[in-house]
């Protein structure tokens, strides 16, 4: 119910991030008037087409509830990786990992961040994003708890990859979390990002988050995302990149959790021959709904951007891959390409695409292609005849198809968790076919 | 369990067999026996059903036996899977090859390997041992090392494909092997390194169908029979001269002799 986080907002103003801050409480008044006039999106956007949001909807997710958060061995580690724990959006001090920092990156919760330099992040949080603000959006500005704070300095690049972990816990709950990486001139960061459920409560949750990144000319950003939460969570996640000249983002996510999940990735490339890529897999069952949103913007000549996006779904799971193009018409010499692909185990398994390329440069390169399809029964026919079993050479083919995938995440720690999310997800679907 | 064979023992015994896909009958009352140590060849005009013999022998799914008998080694396999009569040593080799990106030719064959291993009570190979086999059945088909790391059959030629076709049966050691056009779409040299891969297989404990269109990779292989194949059944059988006069005077002699004006017709 739309009222219901007017209420919110009303009776926990001063618990949540820049609270002292006036100007704080101005943009969040002015997002939550915006979210009650639009309300949540129907399927009658055109960007949630395929996506059914009324069990979101229809919840009154409470908020700023105290939690007493789980002890530190219950999240995950990644070797070398300084840690940040959120759960239910408030910030977990006993959970952090440090690693050593070079001077002067500023790694910190948004709290902190508004007490130490409130004007040096003001103008990343009142930004919106040029087209497809939405509900999600204006809820998180209205409603933002905490979140991370990361600046690299020019020049500085962090040996220790980030590991920011986000933990939702049942029992009608929404966090909202907002983070903010500013990568300077030649800077160069690896993030990842782990979504996960403890079940500490029955009940559904929800996890809203923005993520705002601004790499600066020759910057870099290695972002892997993994999404494994739990099967009755709303995993929305928001990420918002400018990319200066010859800067570097590289994208991988993995949705294998989740009752619905959805990662909106905006990418403008501001500056020239910046490169972007973006890759992200989606494995659902029962009636899980992926949903990967992208809007790669090539507002400067000379950039390239890639986009492969898979999924494999069973049972009656759908995966929605939106993804849209646009080369504005300085924008000479681009290189985009977009490829998405899906395979369904099961006849009531859906998979929706669908690319939009808006090019208005005349000197370009865009392609895209999307497939979707079912298990290559000659394959099998192929794998079985060696002498495997159906599930084994199921099992086989199932593994290549996301290989391709898996193998975009950084070797080492995070590859593995990927792996092994997906490996856990094939067992427990192989088995549901028997 | 599978157990070994014994010279002379009749391998396949295929009686009077009928086989239909999607409703349409392509095997009309085909009857074969090959005992070990036995190779025989097949041939046949396009569409007499040389395939389908094939992939039915094998166990594809999609085939419809409405009819008739498939033995091996005097067992019916007729409601056996395709893995269990992999296992139990039959093995074809494809016409064509499916390439599967992302699955390495090790992998599979490691676990095609140890799948056949546990189902004879064998120890399952690991790593080393795997890559000492595939090693010495490598050999055979003059396969470079470096195909074990690639994906299985991705972006191979028609000849390595084939190659590697014959070295997974020199790794599997199947006791019935049924090749299917193994001599289509390669070049002299490539038939020479195929046809010396199998016949080093040939041995007195197993079996092997060829089926071919052409008599070339007959000439290389010396078959102890011949059978031809036409309108779903054999109508003629004999030794190596049928090759021959097949080749001089092309099918449409023959099948007219065997009574086959339709089929003759479509051979020309």
């Amino acid at each position: 119910m739309i009222e219901h986080y007017r209420q919110i907002l009303d009776t926990n103003g001063s618990r949540l991030a820049g609270a002292d801050l006036p100007w704080m409480a101005k943009l969040r008044g002015a997002a939550m008037d915006r979210f009650e006039a639009t309300g949540f999106p129907t399927r009658r956007d055109e960007d949630w087409k395929n996506t059914d949001l009324t069990a979101i909807a229809g919840q009154n997710f409470a908020s700023c509830l105290p939690v007493a958060p789980p002890l530190s061995g219950a999240y995950p580690t990644l070797e070398g990786a300084h840690r940040l724990v959120f759960v239910d959006g408030g910030f977990v001090p006993a959970a952090e990992i440090q690693q050593d920092l070079p001077e002067g990156v500023v790694l910190t919760t948004l709290k902190q961040a508004l007490v130490d330099d409130p004007v040096g992040i003001a103008r990343w949080l009142a930004k919106r994003p040029e087209r497809g603000g939405h509900a999600f959006f204006d809820l998180n500005t209205a409603l933002m708890q905490d979140g991370m704070v990361l600046r690299v300095p020019a020049g500085v690049v962090l040996e220790h990859p980030i590991h920011l972990v986000t933990v939702s816990t049942g029992g009608e709950r929404a966090g909202w979390l907002r983070h903010i990486v500013i990568v300077e001139e030649g800077g160069a960061v690896e993030l990842i990002e782990d979504h996960l459920t403890v079940a500490l409560f029955e009940g559904v949750d929800l996890s809203d988050s923005v993520l705002s990144i601004s790499l600066a000319d020759e910057a870099e950003m290695l972002h892997s995302r993994l999404q494994r939460a739990g099967k009755r969570s709303h995993q929305l996640g928001m990420i918002h990149v400018e990319q200066g000249a010859r800067s570097v983002y590289h994208h991988q996510g993995l949705a294998v959790g989740a009752a619905l999940g959805r990662t909106e990735l905006r990418v403008t490339q501001r500056g020239p021959e910046a490169e972007t890529q973006l890759a992200g897999l989606a494995l659902g069952l029962d009636d899980q709904v992926q949903d990967f949103f992208t809007f790669v913007d090539h507002t400067a000549p000379g950039g390239a951007s890639e986009q492969a996006f898979r999924a494999v779904l069973a049972g009656k799971a759908r995966a929605v891959f939106n993804g849209r193009v646009r080369v504005a018409r300085d924008a000479q010499g681009i290189d985009a390409n977009q490829s998405s692909r899906a395979l369904l185990l099961s006849e009531d398994a859906v998979a929706n695409a669908r690319p939009q390329l808006e090019i208005y440069a005349d000197d370009v390169k865009c392609t895209h292609g999307s497939t979707v399809g079912q298990v290559d029964d000659e394959a099998l026919f192929y794998l079985r005849q060696r002498g495997l079993g159906p599930d084994q050479a199921r099992r086989l083919l199932l593994e290549a198809f996301t290989a391709e995938l898996v193998e975009l995440f950084p070797e080492g720690d995070v590859r593995e968790h990927a792996l092994a999310a997906v490996a856990r997800w094939l067992n427990q679907t192989l088995e549901g076919r028997r | 369990m599978a157990r070994t064979s014994k010279r002379g023992e009749t391998m396949l015994e295929i009686e009077d067999l009928h086989v239909a896909i999607d409703g349409q009958e392509i095997l009309k009352g085909l009857s074969l026996k090959v005992k070990a140590g036995e190779v025989h060849a097949i041939m046949g005009p396009n569409g007499s059903g040389k395939s389908t013999l094939a992939k039915v022998v094998a166990g594809h799914p999609d085939y419809e036996v409405t009819g008739g008998s498939i033995r091996y080694k005097g067992e019916d396999i007729g409601d056996m899977e395709v893995e269990e009569r992999a296992r139990e040593g039959v093995f074809m080799s494809f016409q064509y090859p499916v390439e599967i990106p992302g699955v390495s030719t090790a992998s599979f064959l490691k676990a095609a390997v140890n799948a056949v291993r546990e189902h004879r009570g064998q120890i399952p190979l690991d790593a080393f041992d795997f890559l000492t086999e595939a090693r010495s059945a490598m050999k055979l088909v003059k396969m470079d090392e470096a195909f074990l790391s690639r994906s299985l059959n991705e972006g191979f030629s028609g000849g390595e494909k084939k190659r590697n076709e014959i070295f997974q049966m020199a790794l599997l050691q199947p006791g019935l092997a049924v090749l299917d056009e193994t001599d289509s779409g390669l070049d002299i040299d490539a038939l020479r390194q195929v046809a010396n891969g199998v016949n080093a297989l040939r041995s007195p404990d197993r079996a092997m169908v060829v089926i071919t269109h052409y008599q070339r990779l007959l000439d290389h292989l010396e078959p102890d029979h011949i059978h031809v194949l036409a309108e779903g059944r054999i109508v003629r059988s004999g030794g190596l001269e049928l090759a021959h006069e097949l080749e001089e005077h092309g099918y449409a002699e023959l099948l007219q002799e065997a009574g086959l004006d339709k089929a003759a017709a479509q051979a020309t």
